[in-house]
């Protein structure tokens, strides 16, 4: 069996980690490219949302690359993913294409894939316990990577030469991705921690802070939203995003209730304005809008795939958040025509905008 | 004397405006961009260094629009900004009080929500171009009107015909559709104006708080009916500023003028440039999975600009 999944922010790093230690065979998709997108946009309904066309591109190259098991999410909520596997599968069949179609049905059903896992371990004779300790070192390593990505995220703005902090990013990631057990992702950690604070800086920057939020698979894939976090870093602005795969498992097992900023937290502080869950993202875009603009964030920029519904609901109740706590909100509506420069002037204009602003307060 | 020269190079247009130091316009060139922004920003240049007044010496650039970026190598900008901080920059200059700026360009059409003198919002339209400038000019052409006339012949009409604006296309077949039916040309072009000014409200401006003064700009300001459309729809008076094609060009030249006053020398490369043979070539970076398309400016046989990467890999390597 050689399973594949669609690519996911460092979702792959954490598969990785978990398939040498103990299988099964996993085949990462090559990563996302123009190509991955042309397929998709080939194969897929046209006015399907963004990331349904690119995880299909995605299964593709994986069945090129000799995939023979496709796993996928689903949902039972009003959000498209619910219909994207049986639309998928359909697809890929009419392209000739063979395999197994596993659904991941609806995220909150941990005791479900406990016990896929669990059937799957016995059968490859995997013990218990090795079992569990691959997975926390798998874990574990996403948590470090996860770590990284916030540091650069932080330095980014500071940096004196463009482009920097994204290379030595790069670097570390592939570190970490490559060490096979706790001690050496100690090592890693501490080595690729110093690598980024040796990055030559501009301390005497004062970077504008913002935060992106919006639905999930835009916000955690560069790919898909045309590597806002670095564009952002690079005209002087500290971001940090809502959406981490540690952070959405860590929520539908319900261990982030201590956290400061966890998904929960956002639901609840939405409800003044939605007082119903619709589900997806809606409610947690709208909450966190609230908690980062108590924490006196300059801006919020709200990512959608073109002709997502809960976002839409989100975009509008955002307007009054953003009145209310007087915090700037950009609404970026993704589809595949984009080009850079819609992108950047928008960009650009929100940042000036907030600066402005600030200069303004000063005076 | 001292001048600030703003470049705004947009889809349709390619704008030139020259202040003095204290703001005033002194000269201004709208030309169309033709599909070659070199040529246009030259061409530009060219017959505005005619206008200027004798030993004026400019004391920085900007540049914005669409190919803010290639216009700022070629010419040696001071500042790159974008349109809608131009826009608003130099719209504010002229009107102080102006709280909502309507602009509809060539591709592009945006609103920018401002309160004090501070841009506190903007949009953009999206995904589609639908009721622009380029849309009009084609329509135009189909109907074999000029496009300087166009709004005259919407002004002329008693009773408007109903036409759907939502897309392009649609919007077309309508209007062939009510030709065909017997509908006068002036109340289909009227009718036209009023789906266009109906699907900016909806889409671009949906949700912004459209407080007076408005301001409506940009190359579409030109037309009356559109105007007209706007002040119906809106029920509130809507200004059209004497700079109204060219208002991004003197935004961008405030801009160099604010971004000198920090000190420092203009990169100006001089009226020269007019009779430099640029050129620019565009080539994929097969380096790694991201491909970018790098965009290599050259002046002569000298590369002198490389941007479109993300990695900073080709910008650095001059």
């Amino acid at each position: 069996m050689k399973i594949t999944v669609p690519h996911c922010g460092q979702m792959d790093i954490f598969i990785n980690a978990l398939c040498r230690k103990i299988g099964p065979d996993f085949v990462i998709p090559p990563k996302t490219s123009p190509r991955t997108l042309d397929l998709g946009i080939k194969y897929s309904p046209e006015s399907t949302c963004l990331p349904f066309k690119f995880i299909l591109g995605n299964f593709i190259e994986a069945l090129e690359k000799g995939a023979d098991t496709i796993c996928m999410i689903s949902d039972h909520g009003p959000c498209r993913v619910g219909m994207y596997d049986i639309v998928m599968q359909n697809i890929l069949r009419e392209m000739g294409y063979q395999f197994n179609w596993i659904t991941m049905d609806d995220t909150r059903i941990l005791r479900s894939y406990l016990l896929k896992f669990d059937r799957e371990r016995r059968k490859r004779k995997v013990s218990l316990v090795e079992a569990i300790r691959a997975l926390l070192f798998s874990w574990k390593k996403m948590n470090v990577c996860e770590e990284m990505e916030r540091w650069t995220h932080k330095m980014r703005p500071y940096e004196v030469d463009r482009g920097e902090t994204t290379r030595v990013s790069l670097e570390c990631l592939r570190l970490i991705d490559g060490v096979t057990d706790l001690k050496e992702l100690k090592i890693a950690r501490e080595d690729a921690l110093s690598r980024l604070a040796n990055i030559e800086q501009d301390r005497t920057r004062q970077p504008l802070k913002m935060v992106i939020t919006g639905e999930g698979y835009m916000v955690i894939n560069p790919h898909a939203n045309q590597d806002i976090e670095r564009r952002l870093g690079e005209m002087g602005v500290e971001v940090t995003r809502t959406m981490w795969f540690t952070s959405q498992i860590a929520h539908a097992m319900r261990l982030d209730l201590l956290k400061k900023r966890s998904k929960s937290k956002a639901i609840r502080a939405s409800k003044r304005y939605l007082p119903h869950n619709i589900g997806g993202e809606c409610n947690a875009s709208i909450g966190y809008a609230i908690l980062y603009a108590r924490e006196a964030y300059d801006g919020l920029i709200q990512l959608l795939p073109f002709g997502c519904m809960l976002e839409s609901v989100a975009k509008n109740i955002l307007r009054i958040v953003s009145k209310d706590y007087d915090m700037p909100i950009l609404t970026f509506s993704l589809a595949e025509n984009l080009s850079e420069t819609t992108i950047t002037t928008r960009l650009s204009a929100f940042v000036d905008l907030i600066q402005r602003k600030r200069k303004g307060r000063e005076k | 004397m001292k001048g600030y020269l703003g470049i705004d190079v947009g889809s349709v247009s390619t704008n030139l405006a020259v202040i003095d130091e204290e703001g005033t316009v002194l000269c201004h060139r709208y030309l169309l961009t033709h599909g070659q922004p070199i040529r246009a920003v030259q061409e530009a240049l060219r017959e505005i260094s005619t206008y200027l007044p004798k030993g004026m010496e400019i004391r920085g650039v900007g540049t914005t629009g669409s190919a803010r970026q290639l216009a700022g190598v070629m010419v040696g900008a001071d500042v790159v900004k974008n349109e809608i901080t131009a826009h608003a920059i130099g719209t504010t200059h002229f009107f102080p009080h102006a709280r909502t700026i309507l602009e509809i360009g060539g591709q592009d059409s945006k609103i920018i929500i401002i309160r004090d003198g501070l841009v506190v919002d903007f949009a953009m339209n999206t995904v589609c171009a639908a009721g622009t400038g380029s849309f009009l000019d084609q329509q135009a052409l189909r109907l074999g009107i000029p496009i300087d006339q166009f709004g005259r012949y919407a002004l002329r009409s008693k009773s408007s015909a109903r036409i759907a604006g939502r897309c392009t296309v649609f919007a077309e077949s309508d209007m062939v559709h009510k030709q065909q039916i017997g509908c006068n040309l002036e109340d289909i072009i009227a009718g036209l104006c009023e789906a266009l000014v109906r699907n900016y409200l909806n889409n671009v401006a949906k949700g912004k708080e459209i407080l007076e003064s408005i301001i409506f700009q940009g190359g579409v300001a030109a037309n009356e009916g559109i105007q007209s459309a706007f002040e119906g729809e809106l029920g509130k008076k809507i200004y059209i500023p004497k700079f109204f094609n060219v208002m991004g060009a003197i935004g961008a030249a405030f801009l160099a003028q604010e971004q000198m006053d920090g000190g420092g020398k203009t990169h100006f490369k001089g009226f020269e440039v007019i009779n430099l043979h640029c050129k620019t070539r565009s080539l994929e970076c097969k380096e790694c999975e991201n491909e970018c398309e790098i965009v290599e400016f050259s002046i002569g046989e000298e590369v002198t600009a490389y941007w479109g990467d993300r990695c900073g890999k080709w910008e650095n390597k001059l």
